[in-house]
């Protein structure tokens, strides 16, 4: 059964250029035509969460976000994000290629939604990617934003 | 054995006995000595006084009469003796007659001596000269005054009374000797649960908390069970060991997120190659020629076996230094498995493979990596086998302590020459279109049967199959 594929945005924070073809390939294959923001570091990430506050942008209705980023880092954004009450609801899928058991725990600690390792092969990384636009946009039932 | 082999304990103990023992036999020489000397002293004064009294009495006849009696009460013979005895019971033997002739010479008045007789028993002799008093000369008017008349002899029997003296110093001895050992027996069972067994268990304790520090393990204080300076060592180890596998832990999860970054900023970029050939080979396939295509396959192939070799370099570096879980293993239960896993192989080739009934179970080793053992060795010999039925033997020896296992098969060999080369990280014999393969799976056996104290070789020859040689012990060490 599909669910209801609801016109949300997405924003994606990821410094690696690579990363963000091959994630926006992966979404391409799933064909849920969702618009995609991307955001190349933490700072550019900032400034589009205060515009999504002044209501001068759409607010997403999924993040994907880097840990390890150049400047302002992963925890950062997530910490800014969980601490405002127009952003603090949407869900928020680490998305990232540390293990460490200390990050796992501050970003839940912080309110991040799920905390995934990116795989290192391709084909798991492409599955993992569709898999998480199909659950969070798909079977996932979000909370009313913006 | 040398005496630096031994325990503190029985050095101790070894050193009091030797102090005892020289000290009770010191203190028996001198207790015989000082006795013999009083006793020799005792005898020489009894026979003295004697004598000297005799010489005071003037009637002959009760002079007989007081020897006799005190020879009765003392078991001394004491009698007159002469040179010219008027009565024969006063005739000299051959010691009186010597002594005497003395006398007569040299004008001595005492002698004395211990003298062994004909029938080998001791005698203490004393002689007192008699000489002509003043007194003498109103009843026999020829005799001049100072003239030797006589003797008195006494003739104690010595060894009877230095028995005695030897019984008492004997009875002494044995009284100090009992006293050594009953001595000694107290201080060795005081010593070994004073000493011997606290350090013992301490020693214990603190080679199999080395050992849980080697393997990286959250290791436990080891008691404390006394404020001595047993109880201050294992407090000074507990601090040593803290520190120490504070330190250890430390430096291996320094090494660890260290490897796993490598492996993972070295396999981003392979994920991206990987990636983005397959997006040109899916979007663009159609515009290339079939060269084309061909090269964005070799791209990818290429990608996936660096991906390859970068985890099999990782799991090399993790042998022997990340523990997995341990237990008792049935190899036979690994070879199952392997043999399940390569199930697929087997079949395509139509092998043969003979596992012994004997397969042992191991003690205290890591699952996954006896899995990895026979997995690397049971695949390669499919692998190199150009046989239409590759036959495969795994099988198992007891060797004491230790099992000896080998994996022949009837494959291609190898030339004996190459032997260690096998077992080296990125060493192949072979080309990669030949034999697929890194080159890391032999050094990665090997890696594992030497980090379990055991050792690995191979017996080959071109063409006539190779046989694999391990040895694991019975119960791994950790």
């Amino acid at each position: 059964m599909k669910g209801v594929v609801r016109a949300i945005d997405i924003l994606l924070v990821e410094d690696s250029q690579d990363d963000i073809e091959l994630t926006l390939r992966a979404f391409r294959k799933n064909n849920l035509g969702n618009s995609i923001h991307i955001a190349r570091d933490g700072r550019e990430a900032l400034e589009f969460l205060k515009q999504v506050e002044e209501g001068r942008a759409q607010t997403p209705g999924l993040i994907l976000l880097d840990l390890k980023l150049p400047g302002v880092d992963g925890i950062e954004v997530l910490r800014y994000i969980k601490s405002r009450p127009s952003l603090r609801r949407i869900p928020v899928v680490m998305l990232t290629t540390s293990k460490n058991d200390r990050d796992i725990e501050t970003c839940y600690d912080l309110g991040a939604n799920s905390y995934i390792v990116k795989p290192v092969s391709f084909r798991e990384f492409m599955e993992t990617v569709k898999n998480i636009q199909l659950y969070w946009i798909v079977t996932n039932q979000p909370p009313v934003v913006g | 054995m040398s005496l630096r082999d031994l325990g503190i304990g029985t050095k101790l103990i070894l050193a009091i006995t030797v102090v005892i023992v020289g000290i009770s036999s010191a203190g028996s020489v001198v207790i015989y000595t000082y006795q013999k000397r009083s006793l020799d002293e005792q005898i020489l004064e009894r026979s003295r006084t004697v004598a000297e009294l005799l010489i005071q009495i003037e009637d002959h006849r009760l002079i007989s009469r007081v020897a006799e009696e005190f020879n009765k009460v003392t078991g001394y013979t004491l009698k007159q003796t002469s040179l010219e005895p008027v009565n024969p019971r006063n005739m000299p033997d051959e010691f009186e007659a010597m002594v005497m002739r003395n006398f007569r010479e040299n004008g001595e008045t005492e002698y004395y001596a211990v003298v062994t007789s004909e029938d080998g028993r001791r005698y203490f002799r004393y002689m007192k000269a008699l000489r002509t008093k003043e007194n003498c000369i109103s009843c026999h008017p020829g005799y001049e005054v100072g003239e030797l008349r006589g003797s008195i002899s006494v003739v104690a029997p010595y060894d009877t009374i230095t028995a005695a003296m030897k019984r008492n110093t004997l009875s002494v001895l044995i009284i100090l000797q009992i006293l050594a050992i009953s001595t000694i027996g107290v201080l060795y069972i005081l010593s070994r649960k004073i000493v011997s067994e606290p350090l013992n268990r301490l020693i214990r304790e603190m080679e199999g908390s080395a050992r849980e520090i080697q393997r990286g393990e959250e290791v436990r204080d080891i008691p404390v069970s006394s404020r001595d300076e047993i109880g201050r060592l294992a407090t000074a180890f507990n601090n040593l060991r803290r520190s120490l596998s504070e330190s250890f832990r430390r430096k291996n999860e320094a090494i660890e997120s260290f490897v796993y970054s490598i492996s993972h900023d070295l396999k981003a970029p392979l994920r991206s190659i990987e990636g983005f050939s397959i997006a040109l080979m899916e979007d663009y396939g159609d515009r290339l020629n079939s060269e084309g295509r061909h090269y964005i396959n070799r791209i990818v192939s290429s990608a996936r076996k660096m991906g390859v070799l970068i985890d099999e370099l990782l799991e090399y570096s993790r042998i022997g230094r990340i523990n997995l879980q341990r237990g008792d293993v049935s190899t036979s239960e690994v070879v199952e498995l392997v043999l399940e896993d390569n199930l697929y192989e087997i079949n395509r080739r139509g092998a043969e493979v003979k596992v012994a009934e004997n397969m042992p179970v191991l003690k205290n080793v890591e699952k996954q990596r006896i899995y990895q053992i026979f997995s690397n060795l049971i695949s390669n010999a499919l692998k190199y086998n150009k046989s239409s039925t590759p036959e495969i033997e795994v099988g198992c020896m007891d060797q004491g302590d230790r099992y000896l296992f080998y994996v022949k098969d009837n494959g291609i060999g190898f030339d004996m020459r190459y032997h260690d080369k096998i077992f080296e990280i990125f060493q192949r014999l072979h080309r990669e279109d030949e034999y697929s393969g890194t080159g890391v799976g032999l050094a990665i056996v090997k890696k594992i049967v030497e980090t379990y104290g055991g050792r690995i070789w191979a017996e080959s020859e071109p063409g006539k199959g190779s046989t694999f040689y391990f040895t694991l012990p019975k119960e791994a060490e950790v």
